[in-house]
């Protein structure tokens, strides 16, 4: 009996192995290209954002839901730069929606002359802050998508076209 | 190592119940008192035989007093008693190998007896070669020494363990969706001095073994106990240094015993760029007995480190631009580690019945860096790739055995339950320079996969027949976060798959037997290819058959033969320009097994291994239809010498046959032609040997892959035999003490 009662423990513990945890902590930067523009999308987990802004920005706790659009963009136009063919390029995001897990933006980037031979991306998002973050910046070109991850070894990173 | 002789001819049907006429006893070794598991014990009035079990138990029906009773096993002297009790004690004493002490029975596994008689002669030096003592098994290394071998058997490119199921003490080796490659088996965390017996078996004919179990299964067993403490010390060619200690922690008694062994390895290889491998492993074992349960506790822990010069374009050494042990990307290379807890617990029901159960955690950890293209996909930083992740397993093996008799036949019937689980953190292939910087992020990937297998087996003996049913139920979850979707995706699916198997066994002397096995067996996908191609099997299944014998032709002169063909729904193939594994169609393969073992004086034995197959693609076209780096012939085969002065030796070659390297045969994989020789002088206290490896200093390409390529200074890409150059000359001393 002593052993039946094992086994079924045991089926149990494995049982509930099944559900899968995030394992990994990173954000995700998606660029899709339009006319003279990139779409912009982001995405962090809702825990990790809050918690690195309130860090840079001890009176951001205590405001209203509705003016954290204010205090989290600041917040990504502090640690995200990017620049096309080694030119600066300006971009604004907009706090798009909040479920239980992310936290996503949106925006587009100003508009630029020329083909796009080289995008230069630094994201430090959260890396200085929590241990082992990365940061996923993925490009899509049609059915191809490239993706990057940057660490805090290593922030920035060069995608030549 | 006497013991590894002792065990070939397991085979549990030992202890049926009798109403009447059954002689108990207990078998052990005369010198060191242990008890003696897989003795013959023959009847020569009835013709009634059995094996005694683990702790040298055994019980005989049909006897009557006055019946002579032999007692057979290898490296033991037989004896012949006449029975004047009802409880026989016998000890038996050591002595050289004699090849006629083989009893052939029904019995599903005599080909173990033969290999082991190999590996008594030709002791395994390092953990490389523990593979290669199956026969018609080969290996070969392309990464530095660190990385698991690539395998080949009965047709089949396995690359690291797609299609073998590989465990250690039951615990598997097998990686599910690993990194750099379905079921990856890294066996380094193994040292070749603990293993004190290797049970395998060609084929998907065996109901406990589930998952990668098409071509075969290898379970390597290590000892419960030592005798005594050893230290050993090897230094060879290439700054090679390897030092062993096993250590016998506490006085062993029949119930308690407890070890340590330890193994630390240096080595630069024959390479221009040393792969300085740097390897540690640490093995213990504690074994103990409470009323009629035996429990086992082991832990080990394995680190590795290395540099690779990795394959190498033929067109490179050619030109003269490099030599054959020169690399284009010599920052190639890895680290890995892997420890282990695991807990068995053998318990005796009845007389007739037991259980045996094991629980098992690891932790394992992988990093790779390898360069297969050079300069194809990205001219300027060039196509290095890493694989990394990190591991969790955790599983739980359980059977329960009954041996019952009914008449004069016995029945053996055993059921198990396996459950295994495999959480990867950070599944991760990424492009890299110089393996310091991530360039590009190709799949980031948490996976979560766990497996639950049932079996059922019943063994039926009657007279010269052995009818073995079987039938084993596996059922798989996969479930898989990708990091490079939008909300970190999780996807997740199951199946299940029945595998049912039938042996038949027609033994009606103790000097041959023809056999007939069939089954369906299965390996399952990974769950990156699973979940992210809506085409691709699950679950593939094989389907096979073997029709062989085994004939002991003259005293000391044994041959053994078999046809045998497997069907597979889906294949792995390897693709070397992205150098990863995929799934194609259906294949077919068959072949011919042939093996000769003969002892020629009483201290000089020879052997000879040959294995022929005809590996298929059966959806393409008849002129593109090879299976690629797939092996057609391979044989094995040598002489050695084992004298009652101390001194052994042997004269051994290993060779196998080009064999195509592409679907159409154009480009060709040479094969090769190695002979090795070692002579030691053994005695009680301490030993000292030499081996020399490619005797010949022949040059010879250990693993090939056709591969597309393209080198800094080329505007086009050449598809070729890219190679890793096998060792040459390679001599090591070795030296040990017993204490």
């Amino acid at each position: 009996m002593k052993f039946i009662k094992i086994l079924l423990l045991l089926i149990a513990f494995a049982l509930n192995l099944q559900s899968n945890s995030h394992g990994l902590k990173m954000s995700r930067l998606n660029l899709s290209p339009t006319p003279n523009t990139y779409e912009l999308s982001l995405q962090f987990d809702v825990v990790d954002l809050l918690q690195a802004v309130h860090a840079e920005c001890p009176e951001f706790r205590s405001e209203k839901t509705e003016s954290w659009n204010e205090f989290l963009s600041a917040y990504i136009y502090d640690h995200i730069d990017m620049a096309i063919n080694e030119k600066p390029l300006n971009y604004q995001v907009t706090l798009n929606s909040i479920d239980s897990h992310f936290i996503h933006f949106t925006g587009k980037t100003n508009a630029f002359e020329g083909a796009v031979e080289s995008i230069s991306i630094t994201n430090d998002c959260l890396i200085s802050l929590l241990h082992d973050y990365s940061n996923v910046v993925s490009l899509s070109d049609g059915e191809d998508v490239r993706s990057f991850r940057l660490s805090k070894q290593r922030p920035q990173t060069k995608i030549n076209l | 190592m006497k013991r590894i002789l002792s065990i070939s001819c397991i085979f549990l049907t030992t202890i049926p119940l009798w109403s009447q006429g059954i002689i108990k006893g207990t078998v052990s070794n005369e010198e060191t008192q242990e008890y003696l598991e897989g003795v013959t014990i023959l009847n020569h009035r009835s013709q009634q035989h059995t094996h005694t079990e683990a702790k040298g138990h055994f019980k005989l029906p049909g006897t009557s007093f006055g019946d002579t009773l032999s007692f057979y096993s290898l490296g033991f002297k037989n004896q012949q008693i006449v029975v004047d009790a009802d409880f026989l004690t016998i000890s038996m004493s050591e002595v050289m190998l004699e090849l006629d002490q083989i009893i052939i029975t029904p019995n599903l596994k005599t080909l173990n007896t033969l290999s082991a008689i190999n590996v008594e002669l030709n002791p395994v030096g390092s953990s490389q070669d523990i593979l290669q003592t199956v026969p018609g098994l080969f290996i070969g290394q392309h990464a530095g020494g660190g990385k698991a071998e690539q395998i080949f058997l009965r047709g089949f490119d396995i690359d690291h363990g797609t299609d073998i199921q590989i465990s250690a003490d039951g615990m598997p080796v097998n990686m599910v969706s690993h990194a750099h490659g379905q079921g990856y088996s890294d066996l380094h965390f193994l040292i070749p001095e603990t293993i004190k017996n290797i049970d395998f078996g060609k084929g998907p004919y065996y109901s406990s073994s589930g998952n990668f179990t098409t071509a075969g299964y290898v379970d390597f067993q290590s000892y419960d106990q030592l005798y005594e403490s050893t230290i050993k010390l090897d230094v060879g060619s290439f700054n090679t240094r390897r030092a062993v200690g096993m250590i016998d922690l506490i006085e062993g008694t029949p119930k308690t015993d407890a070890y340590l062994a330890t193994e630390y390895l240096l080595s630069d290889g024959p390479f221009e760029s040393p792969q300085n491998l740097d390897r540690l492993n640490v093995f213990g074992k504690y074994i103990t007995e409470i009323q009629n349960n035996t429990l086992t506790l082991q832990a080990s822990t394995f680190s590795s480190q290395w540099n690779a010069s990795g394959q190498i374009p033929m067109r490179a050494v050619q030109s003269g631009f490099l030599s054959r042990f020169g690399a284009i990307d010599d920052t190639e290379g890895g680290t890995t580690s892997r420890t282990n807890l695991k807990l068995d617990v053998r318990s005796l029901l009845n007389e007739n019945a037991f259980t045996q159960s094991s629980f098992y955690i690891s932790k394992y950890d992988f990093e790779l860096f390898s360069n297969f293209t050079f300069f194809l996909n990205d001219p300027e930083n060039g196509d290095q790739i890493r694989q990394k992740e990190s591991r969790s397993i955790m599983g739980f093996n359980t059977s329960y055995n009954r041996y019952i008799s009914l008449g004069n036949s016995k029945l053996q019937l055993e059921g198990g339950l396996s459950l295994r689980n495999d959480q990867v953190r950070g599944n991760e292939l990424s492009n890299t320079l110089n393996r310091t910087t991530t360039l590009e992020q190709l799949s980031l990937t948490d996976i979560n996969e766990s497996n639950v297998g049932l079996y059922a087996d019943a063994k039926m003996e009657h007279g010269p027949w052995l009818l073995d049913l079987g039938v084993r139920a596996d059922h798989f979850q996969f479930e898989m976060i990708n990091y490079l979707t939008e909300n970190k995706s999780s996807k997740a699916t199951n199946k299940s798959i029945i595998s049912p198997k039938i042996n038949v066994v027609y033994c009606p002397s103790t000097s041959w037997q023809l056999y007939a096995k069939a089954g369906k067996g299965f390996h399952s996908n990974d769950s990156r290819v699973i979940l992210n191609q809506e085409n691709s099997k699950i679950l593939p299944a094989a389907f096979g058959y073997d029709l062989g014998g085994v004939i002991q032709a003259w005293d000391r002169l044994y041959f053994n033969a078999a046809f045998w063909s497997l069907y597979m729904e889906q294949e792995f193939v390897y693709v070397g320009d992205e150098g990863i594994v995929e799934t194609s169609g259906r294949t077919l393969r068959q072949g011919v097994d042939l093996g000769v073992n003969y002892q020629m004086l009483s201290w000089l034995f020879a052997d000879l291994n040959m294995n022929y197959a005809s590996p298929r693609a059966l959806d393409q076209p008849e002129h593109a239809n090879h299976l690629p780096l797939a092996p057609t012939f391979t044989s094995i085969g040598g002489v050695s010498a084992k004298h009652t002065s101390g001194f052994s030796g042997s004269v051994r070659y290993r060779q196998i046959a080009d064999r195509p390297a592409n679907e159409d045969n154009s480009i060709i994989a040479k094969g090769y032609f190695l002979t090795s020789a070692s002579v030691r002088y053994d005695q009680k206290h301490w030993g000292i040997g030499l081996s020399a490896d490619n005797l010949f200093n022949q040059k010879w390409n250990e693993t090939q892959f056709a591969t597309d390529s393209r080198l800094a200074d080329e505007t086009n890409s050449t598809e070729e035999i890219h190679f890793t150059p096998g060792t040459p000359l390679f001599i090591k001393l070795n030296m040990q003490v017993h204490f």
